[in-house]
């Protein structure tokens, strides 16, 4: 298989199976609101559960995400973490609430290319390592980014090395262990597999299962739609800002979803 | 593979501060009798103490990827409520000089609010209130420079302690608390994360805003500190001082290595950017040339140091493309 020759091995379930149970509901956002971006977006996720959101670019997903994650201002919404209402207003407020997010564009928004992995791999969780003084504890800096570029399997040469040296999924797999860092509760995942190997790529579908698996509430924005079906196990399809269908893992049917995304009327029956 | 050729011009660039100074100091000693002299010696060290601490607080600045060019007249303004404060008020010197700090600190603040707030380059900022500054300098002086100060205020400029200058002193302990602050706290990697790629820093839980406003205020400071050491040396506030210190203060802090596209802050390199430039000034001094010729010198170093800068970039670019295409 020509697949197997790209990846330089054998690769047999191209979907990770997933082996946790889901909880109870981590995140809920209701009503967010962004003129000309998104509105009246209600979704919720859970404990050990993958969401997709689906839907064509410009649908508002990566702008209601961002929003979400006090990334970038909106005008309405509230949102609940464990059932409690929070306010997030910029990413510093998001990190401590136990949020992550992997932005869609990795190069310019993802990692700092002229600094070394370390540095970007600790550039998040750096706030709680510090000592009295604001000393970093670089001794526990080095085994943590390490431990974590191993466990990633990260393709490197040196902890030193500046990250735009590395391929771009590695880069993609440094992005996620700086998150990984923070200990998030809840995982924001912004097209993770775009424009990277067919290695790579699966490697970064059993690294989402895993962590579902040990109890990551993950929301994975993407717009290939093998993707969405193989990994969610929910979908919420976006369309021109809103949701306009939400369909469980046994409803998902390719082309439904699709129709939803671009709005195409199914023929014969009522529908909205 | 690094060749040995690649190893050396790479060490030579990484340190081009150091080696710069040793090849100036060596043609110093060469070309007059009296360098080496103990008294010039210790002179220059005490000279080069003043744009060594302005130089640390605009280490921080630059590191973060910005500038100040109001830094001079901040100086000039500052060395003269200073000495107002000291001679005309019965306040106690320790709060005549905290008064100085805040001062600077303010200032730092102004600058950096400005910026942030509305958007601005900080060029045309610090350009602009450098200006203010200025003016502000002559109109509480009057113009005319302000003596009498007392003697606390002089040993802030010539004092000893155990036979070492105090502005020697303040210097080392700026240089550590600079060294320690940019390349030990979190806020140290804040600024060098920031000016790596704003967005990805922002996201990573990183204030722009606040640790631009921090490096301003640092930056104020230093020179706060460095007003208050000039006018203990002149025993004066002369309404000039401090004037054209910020070109010598980017000057020294981009020889030493910092550079305003990102990586690490070099404290190191501004301390020995600031001696070349102070030798360079002691030379033309010893060897009686017209004091106007510093000028020229002090602007041509700047030039090497701008266009080194460059050069190391791409060289090491070059370096990083072989890398990966290996």
């Amino acid at each position: 298989m020509l697949i197997e020759k790209i990846a330089g091995r054998t690769i047999t379930n191209l979907w990770p199976a997933r082996k946790g149970t889901i909880g109870e509901i981590v995140l809920e956002a209701r009503g967010f609101s962004a003129k000309g971006k998104f509105s009246d977006i209600d979704l919720y996720v859970r404990r050990g559960e993958i969401i997709g959101l689906y839907g064509l670019v410009g649908a508002g997903r990566s702008e209601t995400v961002r929003a979400i994650f006090g990334a970038d201002k909106f005008d309405s919404g509230d949102l609940y973490i464990h059932g409690k209402k929070v306010v997030i207003r910029s990413p510093k407020t998001a990190i401590k609430k136990g949020l992550a997010l992997v932005t869609e564009d990795r190069l310019t928004t993802g990692i700092i290319p002229d600094q070394s992995i370390r540095e970007n791999v600790a550039v998040a969780y750096l706030p709680s390592i510090i000592n009295r003084w604001n000393m970093v504890d670089e001794k526990k800096e080095q085994r943590d980014v390490r431990e974590m570029v191993e466990i990633l399997s990260v393709k490197y040469a040196d902890l030193t090395q500046a990250v735009s040296s590395l391929s771009g999924g590695n880069q993609q797999k440094t992005i996620v262990g700086k998150w990984l860092l923070t200990k998030p509760e809840i995982l924001i995942l912004d097209e993770p597999t775009r424009g990277i190997d067919v290695g790579a790529k699966s490697e970064i579908h059993r690294l989402i299962a895993e962590l579902a698996d040990e109890g990551m509430a993950v929301i994975m924005v993407s717009s290939e739609l093998p993707e969405i079906e193989g990994m969610s196990d929910r979908v919420y399809v976006f369309r021109d800002g809103k949701i306009c269908a939400e369909f469980k893992k046994e409803e998902l049917a390719a082309n439904e979803v699709v129709k939803q995304a671009f709005g195409i009327e199914h023929r014969g029956s009522n529908d909205r | 593979m690094k060749t040995n050729r690649d190893k050396t011009i790479t060490f030579l660039l990484n340190n081009k501060a150091l080696l710069l100074l040793i090849l100036v100091f060596t043609s110093c000693s060469a070309i007059s009798p009296y360098f080496l002299g103990m008294t010039n010696l210790r002179n220059v060290l005490r000279q080069i103490s003043t744009s060594c601490v302005l130089a640390f607080g605009y280490t921080c600045i630059m590191s973060s990827g910005n500038i100040d060019l109001s830094v001079g007249y901040m100086a000039g303004m500052i060395g003269v409520v200073y000495a107002l404060l000291d001679t005309e008020t019965g306040l106690p010197f320790l709060a005549v000089v905290l008064i100085a700090l805040a001062l600077g600190a303010c200032c730092g603040l102004i600058s950096s609010s400005i910026m942030t707030g509305v958007g601005l380059l900080p060029f045309i900022v610090t350009l602009s209130l450098g200006q203010v500054y200025k003016g502000a300098c002559y109109v509480i002086s009057k113009n005319a420079p302000i003596s009498g100060v007392s003697e606390h205020v002089k040993f802030l400029g010539q004092g000893f302690v155990w036979a070492i200058p105090v502005p020697v002193i303040i210097m080392i302990v700026i240089g550590i608390i600079t060294y320690v602050l940019l390349n030990k706290t979190i806020f140290g990697r804040n600024i060098v994360a920031m000016r790596g790629n704003k967005e990805t820093a922002r996201l990573a839980g990183i204030d722009p805003r606040k640790t631009t406003m921090a490096v301003y205020v640092c930056g104020g400071i230093c020179v706060a500190i460095a007003a208050m050491m000039l006018t203990g040396r002149a025993a004066s506030a002369q309404v000039t001082a401090g004037q054209g210190m910020e070109m010598d203060a980017i000057a020294a802090v981009v020889i030493g290595g910092t550079s305003m596209k990102g990586g690490k802050a070099k404290v190191i390199g501004t301390f020995f950017g600031v001696c070349l430039m102070g030798l360079l000034a002691n030379i033309l001094n010893l060897l009686g040339v017209d004091s106007n010729y510093q000028y020229i010198a002090k602007g041509m170093m700047i030039l090497v140091a701008v266009v080194l800068d460059k050069v190391s970039e791409m060289y090491f670019n070059y370096q990083l493309k072989k890398a990966v295409t290996e």
